[in-house]
């Protein structure tokens, strides 16, 4: 699973440490979805959609990442 | 542990780490005194009461551990527990496996029983310790 996740994080000039602790995860996580090694749990999905204020599928997808 | 590292699910972790750990800190210290002074003084019965204080005392942390993993907010590090007690049950199976068909084939020293549950514990703290290392957060 591939995802927008460092690029929507960047364009908000949030750390991964300031993503962390909104959603009260630790910083491993979110290191661990950037990089595609851990694929979160639809609840985690949610939560990242909704403080994002996107739906799941503008973070996530199947195909292949275009490079921006 | 740097200042990146103590988010607040880090934190709320080590709590939950600390009550669950303490039932069996707390046993231990209170065996611990029980043996150091008011001991039983013949021998079987002392048996008995350390037998059934290293009993409860695994249990105390058998319970802690599921405890902890229950109550784990961060989804990925309580994979990474999940995966890390998977090791170490399948290498406990492994290991006393194999070492029933040598104690039953050769005449290797017998392993007692009671090493399972230390064994359990090596094998899951090691693979623990190399999960977190591996998949530790790399510099932004």
């Amino acid at each position: 699973m591939n995802n927008r996740l460092r690029v929507m994080r960047a364009e908000r000039r949030w750390s991964q440490a300031d993503l962390a602790q909104r959603l009260e995860v630790s910083r491993q996580s979110i290191n661990a979805i950037e990089t595609g090694k851990y694929d979160p749990s639809l609840p985690l999905a949610f939560k990242l959609a909704r403080l994002f204020e996107t739906t799941i599928e503008a973070i996530f997808t199947d195909a292949p990442l275009e490079i921006e | 542990m740097t200042s990146e590292d103590s988010t607040t699910a880090r934190r709320l972790s080590t709590r939950e780490m600390q009550r669950g750990v303490a039932p069996f800190i707390l046993l231990y210290f209170v065996s611990y005194l029980f043996f150091s002074h008011g001991h039983p003084a013949h021998n079987s019965a002392r048996a008995y009461v350390q037998v059934g204080c290293l009993g409860v005392s695994m249990v105390a942390m058998i319970i802690a551990l599921a405890v902890f993993t229950m109550r784990q907010r961060d989804e990925f590090q309580r994979q990474l527990l999940m995966l890390a007690i998977l090791w170490g049950l399948c290498g406990t199976f492994a290991i006393t496996t194999v070492w029933g068909m040598l104690e039953s084939l050769t005449d290797v020293p017998r392993l007692p029983i009671v090493a399972s549950f230390p064994i359990f514990i090596v094998i899951m703290a090691i693979t623990k310790v190399t999960l977190f290392r591996r998949n530790r957060a790399a510099d932004e």
